[in-house]
């Protein structure tokens, strides 16, 4: 195995996915893709094909994507996602196909991706920040979620920080992280010396401002 | 009885009196006038004073949810409202004539609220395929506004599951925002 | 679609007409406005900064029909505000979307501007029905 691993304090433990894991890659090798056309801002769509299924065509710059498939059915766990890029021009006319919003695409390939570990680009020890929410109206997601991306938009913290944060979620911290990264909303800081604060408990949080008010209205609704 | 005041702001037309009523335990309390501005907001009635609805949480605590006159000449029923809220869902349409400009508008008024509690920004009718993305309303909060801490999202103002996501946001990046900073961060002042 | 009153210029000019009959009937009147229940000014007399009061007339007025409404108690016939210099007294103008609000100092009865006030109300909703 070519696994980093980072122990986050009481054992916990972030595992980074190498590319060279299993011949069974699912979603590893269009997460790259998606990142490394996000990074270097090509003007490249991406074509998806999970196994036999309907392609997606992504298209980064116009934050589509083009698909029969309205993803009620998203293929978690596929064997192998066909992965081909190509150029695009903004005079292209938009290819055929129902555009759908890519968020949906993006959150839902992130949090399947690199078998529950880490992207290799992300790093379990360095200091992250959301710089914006994902969709939550839109994309399917739990409490954890929610809670998540609270903390990681109002504090800086590390993935190993966030495992230790959220223990009955720990094994979900990093395809959100991936799903994040993916989306274009996850910031990596400089590392700073750590102060003598201790890393804030989003249960803590809640005792605050409104008293826990988060927590009785996730009990009345029944969330 | 403890009591949590969320203010629904936002122009005339984003949505407010939809979002209470889709959020609200019992029938709002509206208070519509016949609308003479159809230039602004075609629409038959507008809000004139308040709308008010309410989630009861337990016999002695109650989310009250206000919903402000979207017009400026409204202005004074803002400050009125304003007074005991710790947070608001700012609703923008997004086929507004410049809805970019109304969200910073209405977060620079009631920054006072922000800073007591949180914002969340909920923009509606961009189903309608008009208007900037969500990632350009966040790029231009974060140019003309930078350090703030408030979600955006899209939304159907009439879907309770959406807006149950908005306000469950809202009290959540409050509690989180009054948490004391990580070790990676300055202290706040 | 019909012009909103506080754009027909026949509504606009006969109500100030007869806020200001009010003014000549009433020593203690201080200022009035006619306004839409959307809040917007159709006419005044007197005062300053009408645009903010026509707004808040608005709000006030569908308060106080919603009060009424809530308790069941029937609609609601006028709203008083009585404070130590004076009255301010809003009415719905009968069978129309308008309102009337006016300010008294406290020279005179409550009992008297309230009829007074009444009868102009009754007076615009007649000018109105017979406007142009």
């Amino acid at each position: 195995m070519a696994d980093q691993s980072s122990s986050g304090g009481d054992g916990a433990m972030v595992t980074v996915a190498s590319p060279t894991d299993s011949v069974d890659n699912g979603w590893d090798d269009a997460a790259r893709a998606i990142y490394s056309v996000r990074k270097i801002a090509a003007p490249m769509g991406i074509v998806l094909q999970p196994d036999d299924r309907t392609p997606y065509l992504v298209d980064l710059h116009r934050k589509k994507f083009f698909s029969t498939d309205d993803l009620t059915d998203f293929p978690t766990h596929p064997v192998r996602v066909g992965v081909q890029t190509y150029v695009v021009s903004p005079d292209d006319q938009e290819p055929a196909g129902p555009a759908r919003n890519l968020e949906l695409l993006l959150w839902n390939v992130g949090r399947s991706s690199f078998h529950g570990g880490l992207a290799p680009w992300l790093s379990p020890t360095a200091p992250y920040r959301l710089t914006a929410w994902p969709d939550f109206t839109g994309v399917f997601h739990t409490t954890f979620h929610l809670r998540l991306t609270a903390h990681l938009a109002n504090h800086v913290t590390t993935v190993d920080d966030l495992v230790e944060l959220f223990p009955a979620d720990a094994d979900s911290v990093p395809g959100a992280m991936n799903a994040f990264s993916l989306l274009g909303i996850l910031e990596h800081l400089p590392a700073q010396p750590a102060a003598a604060v201790q890393p804030v408990e989003p249960a803590a949080d809640a005792e605050r401002s409104t008293g826990g008010l988060w927590s009785r209205l996730r009990d009345r609704w029944g969330f | 009885m403890a009591e949590h005041v969320v203010l629904f702001t936002g122009p005339m037309g984003a949505g407010k009196t939809a979002a209470i009523a889709s959020l609200s335990d019992i029938d709002p309390v509206r208070t519509e006038a016949a609308n003479t501005d159809r230039v602004t907001a075609d629409k038959a009635t507008t809000t004139v004073a308040l709308d008010y609805g309410e989630i009861t949480i337990g016999p002695d605590e109650k989310v009250r949810l206000y919903g402000i006159p979207g017009q400026t000449r409204f202005e004074f029923m803002w400050k009125v409202l304003m007074r005991r809220a710790v947070g608001m869902i700012l609703l923008v349409n997004n086929d507004n004539p410049d809805p970019i400009g109304q969200m910073l508008y209405f977060i620079d008024y009631f920054h006072e609220l922000y800073e007591r509690g949180g914002a969340v920004v909920a923009i509606s009718r961009s189903d309608v395929g008009l208007g900037p993305t969500r990632e350009e309303y966040y790029s231009a909060l974060a140019a003309a506004r930078p350090g703030l801490s408030i979600p955006i999202f899209s939304v159907d103002a009439r879907s309770p599951e959406q807006m149950k996501i908005a306000l469950f946001s809202l009290i959540l990046n409050i509690e989180s925002r009054a948490a004391v900073p990580s070790r990676y961060e300055e202290p706040r002042q | 679609m019909t012009t909103a009153l506080h754009h027909n210029k026949d509504v606009v000019a006969r109500g100030g007409v007869l806020l200001t009959e009010l003014d000549s009937i009433c020593t203690s009147f201080l200022y009035a406005v006619l306004v839409t229940d959307d809040g917007f000014e159709v006419a005044s007399v007197s005062g300053s900064d009408h645009e903010r009061l026509a707004s808040m007339v608005s709000s006030l007025q569908a308060l106080a029909e919603g009060v009424a409404e809530e308790l069941k108690i029937g609609t609601s016939e006028y709203v008083v505000l009585a404070t130590e210099d004076g009255h301010v007294i809003q009415l719905r103008i009968p069978r129309q979307q308008l309102v009337l609000s006016a300010v008294f100092n406290k020279s005179e009865t409550l009992g008297k501007v309230l009829s007074a006030s009444k009868s102009t109300a009754e007076q615009i909703a007649v000018m109105v029905e017979t406007s142009k």
